[in-house]
């Protein structure tokens, strides 16, 4: 058996890969931009300063994705066996909790600053020699951070399906996230100009809850990747098809009597070991093992880290995770 | 971005006022009356007065004058009992959670003044051990002692001054100064409007930033040593 390397893109996705890390520059650089925009347009809308802040901490996964993405290709070493697959783990562990974070600031916020009746105030600005009202500059600001991203988080969501990048997907959703808060922001600001001083704060709290949604969410997946889990979809939506295909192959095998399945996700591969108690002991049983392993292999590039271990028995183990072999 | 044409046609065909005041504050006050606050502050009070008069006008409103301190005038402003409050504010007031301040109509620094030319490229360059005049109990006076290495020299009036003194910089002409390039402080001057309103903030904002020569006139006639 091959030791389970730490590269792990087959070479047919390597192109997609190099065009993600294209994408993820091109977003950090294009994140700065709008923060830049945005920082200079803020005044005291509350709407805004959501706004800001979401394009401040849509950031940290594109950076997430390009570290780790320095980090996860090297090769297993003594200090880690396993590889550094993981490392992208710990930066969506990270993305996530600061989206779960900052949603509820911003609803606590807002929701102060409604119940304390604030008007915000837009009064006018002069750039050079030409006087606007703030407002239009604000609405200017938020176009410009909102409609970009809602083409680049499309893409994003293609790559990250084809890759199976979790980092990637949760920079996709904080993108789609993105342009939200941006349209709901540009209605607060919009509704300041109509008169209606509640507007701002009504748009920040609907910005907050849906940033809360999806901060809770993949705060959620982090902490179960980090349980080890079974393997799930890429938008956490449900059990991962390799997990049937696996028990499927392993029930197929007409040397194994009964076995315990077991899979986990290593950052954006999977890891699988099958616990085998064979019918029978015989001088062909380590070519049988073998065969398992390399089968399993080639399902799906994904699957990685195979190993079939052959034991007499399975004492206690849940049914759930056995798989019984059909003659 | 169907809605967002639908405001740019509405903006531009219906002539609406926009952006609009949640409390109607501007249409109240055309052809109705302007409640002003007014901290006796000098010489803050004429000049600003002057001008709202003028702002007044073209609104065909009257002004109706209310003095009071600036707290009290702030707290009656926060409540909308006022429309806008003058008292020589600047734009780092503490008032900036309470009123929405306009943007700054004329800036006024605090420069060293010098008896002559001569005088004033040596005082550009460096102020230590120098004697200063400085009208005393002043912000002028504060700043100087503590920001500068000069001989502070505290004076009741500034109008008998010979030597070198640090002056707000609409007094220069009056006391026959020169300018340096020593410069103590910079204060952005305003006016405050009750907050939210955002129309009666844009229309006094756009007649303030149109007159800043004029305002500026106003505070070298008005100012006196």
């Amino acid at each position: 058996m091959r030791y389970p390397p730490g590269t792990e893109i087959p070479p047919e996705l390597r192109d997609v890969h190099r065009r993600a890390v294209r994408l993820e520059w091109l977003t950090v650089a294009y994140l700065l931009s709008a923060i830049v925009a945005i920082y200079f347009t803020l005044g005291s809308s509350q709407a805004m300063k959501g706004a800001w802040l979401e394009d401040l901490l849509s950031l940290l996964p594109p950076i997430a994705f390009l570290v780790a993405d320095r980090i996860r290709y090297r090769p297993p070493d003594k200090a880690f066996p396993y590889g550094y697959h993981r490392a992208v783990e710990v930066a969506f562990l990270a993305g996530a909790l600061a989206l779960l974070i900052m949603g509820v600031f911003l609803i606590g916020d807002s929701v102060l600053k409604l119940l304390a009746g604030d008007h915000p105030p837009i009064g006018m600005v002069e750039l050079f020699d030409w006087q606007v009202w703030l407002g239009w500059l604000m609405i200017a600001a938020l176009l410009w951070s909102a409609v970009p991203i809602l083409i680049i988080g499309r893409i994003k969501t293609r790559l990250a399906e084809q890759l199976h990048d979790k980092v990637l997907n949760a920079d996709a959703a904080m993108n789609r996230a993105d342009w939200m808060t941006g349209g709901a922001a540009l209605v607060g600001v919009i509704g300041i100009g109509f008169g209606l001083w509640w507007a701002d704060s009504v748009a920040a709290i609907v910005i907050g809850f849906d940033v809360t949604r999806d901060g809770w969410k993949y705060t959620r997946a982090a902490m179960a990747d980090l349980l080890d889990a079974r393997p799930r979809r890429l938008d956490e939506s449900g059990v991962h098809a390799l997990v049937g295909e696996v028990r499927e192959l392993v029930a197929g095998l007409d040397w194994i009597d009964v076995a315990a399945v077991r899979m986990r996700e290593l950052g954006h591969v999977i890891s699988v070991s099958v616990l085998a108690v064979p019918r029978a002991v015989d001088d062909d049983l380590l070519e049988r093992v073998e065969d398992a392993t390399q089968r399993i292999c080639a399902l799906d590039w994904k699957l990685q880290d195979v190993v079939v271990a052959v034991v007499r028995e399975l004492e206690d183990a849940p049914e759930d995770v056995l798989v019984h072999g059909r003659r | 971005m169907r809605w967002l044409a639908l405001l740019f046609v509405c903006v531009l065909t219906a002539g609406c006022q926009y952006p609009r005041d949640p409390e109607g504050t501007l249409d109240r006050v055309r052809g109705g009356t302007l409640r002003v606050g007014v901290a006796p502050v000098e010489p803050w009070e004429a000049v600003e007065k002057q001008l709202l008069r003028e702002f007044a006008r073209t609104l065909d409103a009257r002004v109706e004058w209310v003095e009071g301190s600036e707290s009290e005038l702030m707290a009656a402003l926060e409540g909308r009992r006022l429309d806008i409050v003058i008292a020589g504010l600047d734009r780092s007031s503490v008032w900036i959670k309470e009123a929405a301040l306009t943007r700054p109509y004329v800036t006024v620094q605090s420069v060293i003044g010098a008896p002559d030319p001569t005088t004033a490229r040596r005082l550009s360059d460096d102020l230590e051990g120098e004697r200063i005049a400085v009208e005393a109990h002043s912000p002028e006076a504060a700043k100087l002692e503590t920001d500068t290495d000069a001989v502070v020299v505290p004076v009741e009036s500034l109008a008998d001054v010979r030597g070198p003194a640090a002056v707000p910089d609409y007094l220069l002409d009056d006391l026959g100064l020169v300018r340096t390039d020593a410069e103590l402080d910079e204060h952005g001057h305003a006016m405050a409007v009750s907050l939210g309103e955002n129309a009666m903030l844009v229309t006094l904002e756009r007649f303030l930033l149109d007159r800043e020569a004029y305002a500026r006139e106003l505070l070298e006639r008005e100012g006196k040593p």
